[in-house]
């Protein structure tokens, strides 16, 4: 049985993921860069793609990046530089913030509803609501590190182009995890405890929407390339399809992997 | 032998060279009653001008019970929450300059009355402002639909603080305002300033006279003993001059006006009303006595140490335990210098007067 640690920190994917990235080439292309949604990517290279794409485990490159101080030390890369830097950096905040139900329930401003979710007398408990324009701007402090992180990106490695890569959206977390609790497939507690507490869905993806927005217009002030969360891994609502995360509801799969990488290759060979 | 007159006897305090003030700035306290004291458990609401945000955030500084019921969702960081006012007053109202903003304020809460005026456009696109509270929000709110959720929890937040409280201080702070010609709706600016549309037939200036100031004032006040009876109510007015008169004369000889009829409807709603005292922060701040130190050099402002002086004499009278007046800086030194610069920091205590200007 697999256990979920955290947020997504499966301690076989890492070190999967980290020995995959020691086979290094010289004609390298592509260089992603990130951390824990890099492991879904890592796990869906294929053979015949490591030539023209490499991935960058920063957990496993402590002269690249120091965990604790979370600093980049980018003067350290000592290799050929990539004509393409794709960055996958930070990414979870949203689930941070609302995966789980707060202690003080929350609803969020929406230009349309008013709210989300939208508070219905006699059948919801009330709940606080916070502006839309607030929760904008706690993530926006919440990411200044980040955003830093890109600029170091850009300094580093200024005749590169850039491409920022969306997380993966918001799972439906709660049913999923109730069936694969049947299954004896996932953590127990865990799942008990995202069964009767995660936030509702549809918030979910209103707080991931305003990160992934925040992290486009980034892209755009830098001069990168923004690549969405892929559509055919998104439900209707715009979650993360069940098919497209396994037993840790934030981060994607191997199958999500996939279509993040045919995504990069289909960005270049249209650029 | 000296021969006898009304006079003979009377307390110090009713002699002004009995005012030990005079020779010592720090002395001075106009006070001569005070008919209850606070203790450190009861719930005070604040609501007023811009002078009364000092009044909420010194009382809380003191360990005193700032009855917030319109607090920020505790995931936000206080910097971000007091961004968006939240925690600057007991609900986040904003400033409620008028005697007749604080009665349509506590009407609109309860839906006695729901004005023709429920958002005003903010730039391009869908966003808007709260015509009642036009700069609650940096940016306004994303829709009218927003809005409107927030303005239903912002109510219930009010009615929780008026049911709730067990003193309510409030500081009157301007005669004029802006009137809705369709409802009699009153905003703390015109439109146009910061949100909405300027429109002359639809909105006209407004400046209450005492009569109506102090109708207005008594009005909002008997509407709160309905419904909490027992809250003890302070009236203080705000010492700071008017940003801006829409009268055809010196924004001075506006501000005089208007601080007059503040002064006489408060004095008149402590005589109509039971348990209402008034607190003299306008008379520490401009009295002759300190020498007119306690503004800034744009002569308006208050500076910390004003709110000291008057925070210092409103605990000795009021509070829980007394407590001495902090003593004054001398004049001309550099602690009077940081003092200003401190005070320039803390000029972003919302005021939305200052969104006026001529230019």
């Amino acid at each position: 049985m697999r256990k979920v640690y955290g947020y997504g920190l499966d301690p076989v994917r890492v070190l999967a993921f980290s020995k995959l990235e020691r086979k290094t080439f010289s004609a390298m292309q592509i260089a992603i860069f990130g951390m824990s949604h890099l492991a879904a990517l890592a796990t869906a290279l294929r053979q015949d793609e490591k030539s023209r794409l490499r991935i960058i485990n920063l957990r496993a490159r402590p002269k690249l990046y120091n965990m604790k101080t979370k600093i980049l030390s980018l003067t350290a890369w000592d290799e050929p530089d990539p004509e393409v830097v794709v960055l996958s950096l930070g990414g979870n905040l949203h689930n941070l913030i609302c995966l789980m139900e707060s202690p003080v329930p929350f609803a969020l401003g929406d230009a349309k509803a008013g709210s989300v979710p939208q508070y219905r007398p006699g059948i919801d408990a009330v709940r606080h609501f916070v502006p839309r324009d607030m929760l904008v701007k706690l993530l926006e402090q919440r990411l200044a590190p980040i955003w830093q992180q890109f600029r170091d990106f850009h300094f580093r490695f200024a005749n590169s182009r850039f491409v920022y890569l969306a997380s993966p959206s918001p799972t439906r977390a709660g049913p999923i995890l109730t069936k694969e609790e049947k299954e004896g497939t996932s953590s127990r507690a865990m799942t008990r405890f995202l069964v009767f507490n995660a936030n509702p869905p549809r918030l979910r993806v209103e707080v991931y929407r305003i990160q992934a927005a925040l992290y486009a217009a980034m892209a755009a002030q830098m001069g990168a390339r923004f690549l969405p969360s892929p559509a055919a891994a998104l439900t209707s609502e715009g979650l993360l399809d069940d098919a497209f995360w396994d037993d840790d509801p934030t981060h994607g799969n191997a199958a999500y992997g996939r279509l993040v990488l045919d995504q990069i290759l289909q960005n270049e060979a249209a650029t | 032998m000296r021969s006898r007159h009304p006079y003979l006897g009377l307390p110090d305090r009713q002699f002004w060279k009995k005012e030990p003030g005079i020779n010592d700035p720090a002395q001075f306290d106009p006070v001569s009653d005070a008919p209850f004291r606070l203790t450190r458990g009861a719930k005070l609401v604040t609501a007023g001008s811009c002078f009364a945000q000092h009044v909420g955030r010194h009382l809380a500084g003191q360990g005193y019970h700032h009855f917030i019921t319109e607090p920020a969702h505790p995931m936000f960081p206080p910097q971000i929450a007091a961004e968006f006012n939240y925690g600057m007053f007991s609900a986040r109202y904003g400033n409620v300059y008028t005697a007749r903003q604080l009665l349509q304020l506590l009407q609109r809460a309860y839906g006695v009355f729901v004005p023709r005026a429920v958002s005003w456009p903010k730039g391009q696109g869908d966003r808007v402002v709260d015509p009642f509270r036009p700069q609650i929000q940096p940016e306004g709110f994303v829709s009218e639909t927003e809005l409107g959720v927030d303005r239903t929890q912002h109510f219930a937040a009010i009615r929780a603080a008026v049911e709730g409280m067990e003193v309510f201080i409030f500081t009157l702070g301007l005669t004029e305002a802006w009137e809705d010609t369709r409802d009699g709706a009153v905003f703390p600016l015109a439109p146009g300033v910061v949100g909405g549309v300027w429109e002359p037939g639809v909105t006209r200036p407004l400046n209450f006279d005492e009569t109506k100031t102090a109708a207005d004032l008594i009005a909002a006040l008997t509407f709160i003993r309905e419904r909490n009876p027992g809250v003890k109510i302070m009236l203080t007015v705000s010492p700071v001059p008017l940003n801006a008169t829409f009268e055809d004369r010196h924004v001075f000889v506006s501000t005089t006006w208007s601080k007059a009829v503040l002064r006489i409807a408060a004095e008149k709603a402590v005589r109509a009303l039971p348990e209402v005292v008034y607190f003299p922060s306008y008379e520490i701040i401009t009295a002759p006595h300190v020498r007119g130190r306690y503004f800034a050099k744009d002569c308006r402002e208050v500076l910390p140490a004003g709110v000291d002086h008057v925070m210092g004499v409103f605990l000795r009278h009021f509070g829980e335990e007394g407590g001495a007046a902090p003593a004054l800086p001398e004049s001309g030194t550099e602690e009077v210098e940081q003092r200003q610069a401190a005070a320039e920091a803390v000029l972003d205590i919302l005021c939305d007067e200052q969104a006026i200007s001529n230019e």
